[in-house]
């Protein structure tokens, strides 16, 4: 298949902003792998359908590592500034240096540990649900609830002391915060950075507390002790991938089910309400512009017949969002039906970069949104959902703002 | 009769299949697969076929001897 002359643009404007935009089910339809254009004009392929973004996520010839051969501005905001750098984490290695970091993350967060963690998740969401029945009507979901349960659930697990939460919480909500300033942005990120440089060295130096990060300052890696400054780099890996991702998943989810009251009951059932949750984040796969891949060989695919070459250099976006309304996978792919054939979702990606806070992040949703009905049966959003300001210019797709009334 | 074996070099510890079928899989210390039973009952064939094919790694494979 030959690349067409002047690809089109990434698609990208919703008609509604519970949907991806329209133009990817025609591209599942007629090209599963296509070619397309960034909007600096650097082009590259986008994977629209189930198996090819499975089978092309799961593929080691695709590397992750973008810090030897930096992406092209895949910013669709205009005239933005560069972020700050951030170290080495997860999410920059391929494996075999990836596996031995994977394994020492991954078994920190295991599906059981996640089960483990309900009851603290619990009481912290109690805590701030206490806080907005006694402050409201009306309030805002977002900062009140989204943003704030999982940002203390991580200080926790990686050992942030209580007295510097606030600090913390702080400097993520500038982040992800309506129109925030590149510059304030950028300050926030290396303040975290700064930060956690400190706790690290701490907790090294302390050499006997009981967290994750004291874990992974002390750990061995592939026989060598773990480099402090890759240590920095997965807490903050850790914090930035566990806290607005979840945050915009329960301010999604609380949206979805005003339209869907009659699905709030199965919140209150430990499997119906893991399998509603399933269905929320099958629907809402926030990364909403799909994950960026370079080819590091040539690959070839035959997708409906024809062959598709993707040369080695060559970008790949996965579009996750897309994936996870495939027809041919789903009967009903638009609707949230927790009845219909269930082929895993691919909101938390594909192969050996899967999330590896997957586990905590399904517990964090499905016990905020039961609690918080459990304590408003009555909630309703002030506002039609589809009139409520959605993230449709981020990375992370989501509410900036969730105002509830009960 | 129904067979599973897991590759652990490729398992990256996601821990699908022992949230899914504890009685068949585990996680180690170092988050690994660990396999509880080669030979699981012929009810479970379904559930196996689905969890090989969660498995982000495609460490699990479900023989049909």
């Amino acid at each position: 298949m030959a690349p067409a002359s002047t690809p089109p643009d990434l698609p990208r404007t919703r008609t509604n902003p519970f949907d991806p935009p329209p133009e990817y089910a025609a591209l599942r339809a007629e090209a599963p792998i296509s070619r397309f254009v960034w909007p600096n004009g650097v082009e590259g392929w986008l994977v629209t359908t189930y198996d090819e973004v499975r089978k092309l996520l799961a593929d080691p010839r695709l590397s992750i590592n973008r810090f030897n051969s930096p992406p092209p501005s895949v910013s669709v905001v205009k005239d933005r500034k560069p972020e700050a750098m951030l170290p080495r984490s997860l999410v920059a290695m391929d494996p075999p240096e990836h596996t031995p970091w994977r394994r020492a993350i991954v078994r920190e967060m295991t599906p059981r540990w996640a089960r483990s963690m309900e009851p603290r998740i619990q009481a912290i969401t109690r805590e701030y649900l206490e806080r907005i029945r006694d402050t409201g009507p009306p309030a805002d979901l977002v900062p009140e609830l989204a943003l704030p349960v999982p940002s203390r659930v991580i200080c926790e697990v990686l050992g942030v002391p209580a007295a510097d939460q606030e600090f913390f919480q702080e400097q993520a909500e500038v982040r992800s915060q309506v129109g925030a300033p590149p510059d304030r942005v950028n300050a926030a990120t290396t303040a975290l950075y700064e930060y956690l440089d400190q706790l690290v060295s701490d907790k090294r130096k302390a050499g006997d507390a009981e967290d994750v990060l004291a874990r992974l300052a002390r750990a061995e890696i592939a026989g060598e002790p773990a480099p402090h400054d890759i240590v920095v780099g997965q807490a903050m890996l850790l914090l930035i991938a566990g806290h607005e991702t979840t945050a915009n998943m329960i301010g999604l989810g609380v949206a979805t089910l005003m339209d869907n009251r009659e699905r709030i009951a199965d919140l209150s059932d430990t499997v119906k309400g893991a399998a509603l949750v399933e269905e929320i984040m099958r629907m809402h796969a926030i990364i909403q512009w799909g994950i960026i891949r370079r080819a590091t060989a040539d690959i070839d695919l035959e997708v409906n017949g024809e062959n598709v070459h993707i040369a080695a250099g060559d970008w790949v976006v996965s579009s996750l969002a897309s994936a996870n309304r495939d027809e041919s996978r789903y009967g009903c792919p638009h609707a949230v039906d927790t009845g219909q054939n269930q082929a895993p979702h691919l909101t938390f990606g594909y192969g050996v970069h899967q999330c590896a806070g997957q586990s905590l992040a399904r517990t964090e949703v499905r016990v905020v949104l039961r609690e918080l009905f459990a304590m408003f049966p009555e909630l309703r959003t002030t506002s039609p959902v589809a009139e409520l300001r959605y993230r449709k210019d981020m990375w992370v797709y989501g509410l900036f703002e969730c105002p509830v009334v009960w | 009769m129904i067979r599973v074996s897991v590759d652990r070099s490729r398992c990256c510890g996601a821990g699908l299949c022992a949230q899914d079928l504890p009685d068949v899989f585990d996680q180690g210390d170092d988050a690994v697969v660990v396999l509880l039973d080669e030979h699981p009952a012929d009810e479970l064939a379904d559930d196996l076929d689905d969890v090989a094919f969660a498995c982000p790694s495609g460490a699990i494979r479900v023989h049909r001897d």
